[in-house]
């Protein structure tokens, strides 16, 4: 991909929830956002962090304006289509469950190299186990999900997030739910990936020390882009 | 294995409970069908052995021969004018085939049927000393009449011989005449013609009427005695598959020109009544299969709606919808397969074990005709599976249409 070229780009996005109470979560957000970026999205409760953050997952698809993702249009791709584009461009780390619990750890990073290709290849393990060690999980890989503790979940996330050579990383609160210990571990993990492989990560956070590490904060307010600053 | 397997096997091995009880649920259904279709099975078959399986199931006989006109009556010997006022009919037992050989010789290679019996019969009495009883002739050739009613095993004294001047009566009849092996019968035909007896063998075929009446010959003193030289009443059949009975009857109609009754046919009750047993068991059989698949089926939903979470989170990782439908399906196959395999043991187990229960010692019968077959246990199972496959797909659905937002947004 072209250096210059974006990764994301989104044009007077807009996204309004349907249902019982229609409900206008976005309204007119544009930003591009190159490979290779560190970007953390702030912002109030309820402000629309995650609509956004899904929206650039391709899990939603905007009811208005332009979207795209590694230069593909989302706006009116195919429900199967943007499971595609997940598979080979984006990986998720959530805030609240971090993990398949029926799986061991070397497992569940490898799902998403089964779920691409059937059968994990002997490369796709080779990747699993150094991500495992990279994250300090190499002893721990053959236990079941379950069985580690929540700050080691959530490692074992980045590592199956960054699986299969993954462009782009995007986390919603992958923090929020762990103590400032295990967090800024989390925390240090994802900038480590993002300088060694050049990941472009977007990351959601309410912790205004952790959003200060970032390249660039993006800050959503009322469903609207309130600011865009990059830090120096 | 695919991906899709591997999950579905790792979700059934971690549902535990849900798992067994599914397990459970098809196991107990397989068990209904297997053990209801040996018994039911099993019944027919006994109730088959003992009516229809010792009579004729199609039998041949001359067809009603058109009245004769005065001119064939030699009426014309006579000149004037005659008038006729009165057909009569020729009765059953006058009913006769000429030139039966060559029909007995297309029968024997008609694969439809296992035995053919050319038999001569006809009214008249028996005599001894003082007693007078009333009987039907029979002639017949031992070995053939044998392979319809199976004559030899009711066979209580003596043995089935009608050689030269012998003769095989019921056990009520030698009562009745006060005979026993040995010793000798006068026979008056309806044709007025005398033959004496000597008794071979008693029988008793567990009806009354017949051990009464039956008088077994040789088919050519009764032809003798019935004034039917060259002739006989009617060939008697036992076929492959008694329930074709209808179809071969109306071929072999067709092919011989004689005149056909198939059991099916004579005995619409006891067809009627084999027919409402196949169908209640069937109806049995159904109504537990559908009980399993909502029982199978309100489980996985449940299943579907703990897994909510995870089916998000696959998706999320591009995981193809119709591989979340593959992954319930797939568990609906494993849980079908599993119960068939219990509820085939268990089904099976249980109709050896009934079998094992001490009977009705005098007829030598036990006390339930159960009859395992192994294709009962073939159709049980595939019909669990299938059933099983059927349950899985509403939740199936319901799992692929989830919106991988709506489970991440919340812990
Ligand atoms: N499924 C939904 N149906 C209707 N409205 C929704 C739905 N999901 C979210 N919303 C609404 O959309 C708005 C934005 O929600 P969103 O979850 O994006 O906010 P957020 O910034 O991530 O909040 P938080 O910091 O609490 O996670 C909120 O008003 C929310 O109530
Ligand atoms: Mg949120």
């Amino acid at each position: 991909m072209d250096e210059r070229s974006s990764l994301v780009e989104l044009r007077s996005v807009g996204y309004s929830y349907g249902g019982r109470s229609p409900t206008r979560a976005l309204q007119d957000v544009s930003l591009t956002i190159k490979p290779g970026e560190y970007v953390s999205i702030v912002g109030p409760s309820g402000s629309g962090k995650s609509t956004l953050l899904h929206l650039i997952g391709a899990l939603q698809q905007p009811t208005e304006g332009e979207l795209w993702i590694a230069g593909a249009s989302v706006s009116n791709m195919s429900v199967e289509a943007r499971a595609s584009l997940r598979r080979k461009v984006i990986g998720f780390v959530f805030q609240f469950h971090y993990l398949l619990p029926d799986f061991t750890v070397l497992e569940n990073v490898l799902m998403p190299a089964c779920i691409a290709h059937g059968k994990p290849t002997r490369a796709d393990r080779e990747e699993a186990v150094s991500l495992l060690n990279r994250v300090g999980l190499g002893e721990r890989m053959h236990y079941r999900a379950t069985d580690i503790s929540g700050g080691q979940q959530q490692r074992a996330a980045i590592a199956r997030a960054l699986a299969g050579g993954k462009p782009l990383v995007l986390a919603d609160e992958p923090t929020g739910n762990l103590d400032t210990h295990a967090g800024n571990d989390a925390f240090a993990l994802m900038r480590e990936f993002h300088r060694t492989m050049g990941v472009t990560f977007i990351v959601i956070t309410h912790n205004p020390d952790l959003a200060k590490r970032c390249d660039r904060v993006i800050t959503i307010e009322d469903g609207s882009l309130a600011s865009d600053e990059v830090m120096t | 294995m695919s991906l899709e397997w591997r999950i579905a096997l790792r979700y059934f091995k971690a549902a535990g409970l849900q798992s067994v009880l599914m397990v459970a649920g098809v196991a107990v259904g397989v068990t209904v069908f297997v053990f209801i279709a040996s018994l039911i099975g099993g019944l027919q078959q006994e109730i088959i052995q003992n009516t229809i399986g010792s009579i004729s199931q199609v039998t041949l006989q001359a067809r009603d021969t058109p009245p004769r006109t005065p001119q064939e009556l030699g009426s014309e010997d006579k000149p004037g004018l005659a008038y006729v006022t009165r057909v009569e009919k020729y009765g059953v037992l006058e009913a006769r085939i000429s030139n039966w050989q060559p029909v007995v010789k297309q029968l024997d290679n008609d694969p439809d049927l296992i035995a053919v019996a050319p038999t001569v019969l006809g009214a008249g009495f028996a005599t001894r000393g003082q007693l007078t009883q009333p009987v039907t002739f029979h002639g017949i050739v031992p070995n053939r009449e044998n392979g319809i009613i199976n004559l030899r095993k009711d066979m209580v004294e003596g043995s089935l011989n009608v050689t030269g001047q012998h003769c095989v009566i019921g056990t009520e009849l030698a009562s009745d005449l006060g005979v026993g092996v040995g010793d000798k019968v006068i026979t008056l035909s309806s044709k007025n013609q005398r033959m004496t007896f000597t008794v071979a063998g008693i029988f008793d075929a567990g009806i009354v009427d017949v051990n009464e009446r039956s008088f077994y010959i040789s088919l050519t003193n009764a032809q003798h005695i019935l004034n039917l030289v060259g002739y006989i009443s009617a060939v008697e059949t036992k076929l492959r598959h008694i329930f074709s009975a209808n179809l071969v009857a109306d071929h072999l109609a067709a092919s011989t020109g004689l005149k056909t009754r198939s059991w099916m046919r004579q005995n619409a009750q006891l067809l009627s009544a084999l027919q409402a047993q196949s169908g209640s068991s069937a109806m049995i059989e159904a109504f537990t299969m559908l009980s399993v698949a909502f029982g199978i089926a309100s489980v996985l939903v449940v299943s579907v709606v703990q897994r909510s979470r995870e089916i998000g989170i696959l998706r999320s990782m591009g995981l193809r919808g119709r591989s979340v439908t593959l992954v319930f399906l797939y568990q609906g196959i494993v849980v079908g397969a599993v119960g068939s395999v219990a509820g085939s043991i268990v089904g099976t187990l249980l109709i050896f074990g009934l079998l094992q229960l001490p009977g009705n010692t005098a007829s030598g019968s036990h006390l339930f005709p159960a009859q395992w077959q192994f294709q009962y246990v073939v159709q049980a199972s595939l019909t669990a599976v299938i059933v099983c496959i059927c349950a899985g797909i509403a939740p199936a659905r319901r799992a692929a249409a989830l919106d991988p937002t709506e489970v991440i947004r919340y812990g």
